[in-house]
């Protein structure tokens, strides 16, 4: 799968995606993954998710929210990020799966000014090498709010992961937010 | 790597004077930029040895910055000390997952700053 081949020079296959920092050692091995590679994962509830790290500008711990009527009942509302207004999307519900109730929620941000948008997420996103990863067919049943931004699959570790094009789920998650 | 010259990227210019001075004291040769993009501008131009980079801008911010210089083949020798008024626990993660070599929480001492140029 194209969109799935490792960027630049080749390194060391990781059993896990690369661990988050915790000890100098590790934290030099993300450095150095993160400098090879171009990708990072993230969970929802039983989805696995890569996306291109430019995409993503920051994470956070989920902030306080406030409600937006006539909505989408996913979009849990609206947040204030160091001044800006930034959407608050409740992930699983939009994608209709179970979060993961063990795994801290964090808010990882895409996009700047207007065009941002927060995901909550399970747990943190982590690095991720798509060179130890083997490609696979894309599943052929995918939440609807989902489908059109898978452009890839692979399998690490057991688990399937799908590659998203982030600015096409951003864009349905901006289509269907309205929600009379 | 003996660190000479170190690009000070912060969109305060309370911080930037702050920085640029202890840096300057300590006979770094100092460019300054205000922005990402003019960051990413002088880093390509200028091939700084070292940059201290804040955070919270209001084009490309910090982390983003980060991540294209240690992305990029011509400047990921580069080493990013992030400096940055954000100090949980995963903004240093999320730092060091864009390729930061350190993360600096301010406020921050003269001698925090010049140590960290030393170690890189």
């Amino acid at each position: 799968m194209e969109a799935l081949e490792p960027h630049g020079s080749a390194s060391a296959p990781a059993a896990e995606p690369a661990a988050v920092v915790g000890t100098s050692a590790e934290s030099t091995e993300a450095q150095a993954a993160a400098q090879t590679h171009g990708y990072m994962c993230f969970r929802v509830g039983p989805l696995g998710l890569l996306f291109h790290s430019d995409a993503a500008r920051e994470v956070l711990a989920p902030p306080p929210v406030s409600r937006v009527p006539h909505t989408a009942p996913w979009l849990q509302g609206l947040t204030n990020v160091r001044g800006e207004l930034v959407p608050v999307v409740d992930t699983a519900a939009a994608f209709g799966v179970a979060r993961d109730a063990r795994a801290r929620p964090y808010l990882l941000i895409f996009g700047q000014g207007e065009a941002a948008v927060g995901l909550l997420i399970d747990g943190l996103p982590r690095l991720f090498d798509p060179g130890a990863a083997v490609p696979r067919p894309t599943p052929a049943e995918l939440p609807n709010l989902l489908a059109g931004s898978v452009i890839g699959a692979c399998e690490h570790d057991g688990r399937t992961w799908l590659d998203i094009d982030v600015d096409r789920l951003l864009d349905a998650l901006a289509r269907h937010a309205p929600h009379a | 790597m003996a660190v000479k010259k170190v690009l000070v990227v912060d969109d305060s210019a309370t911080d930037l004077k702050n920085l640029e001075q202890i840096c300057a004291g300590a006979g770094y040769t100092v460019i300054t930029a205000t922005s990402g993009n003019e960051a990413m501008q002088k880093v390509r131009t200028e091939m700084p040895d070292a940059v201290l980079l804040d955070v919270i801008m209001d084009d490309m911010n910090g982390f983003q910055v980060c991540r294209a210089i240690t992305s990029d083949q011509a400047t990921k020798h580069i080493p990013v000390v992030l400096v940055s008024g954000k100090g949980e626990k995963t903004d240093r993660i999320w730092g060091e997952q864009q390729g930061a070599r350190a993360y600096i929480t301010k406020p921050f001492t003269a001698e925090q700053i010049l140590a960290q140029l030393r170690a890189l």
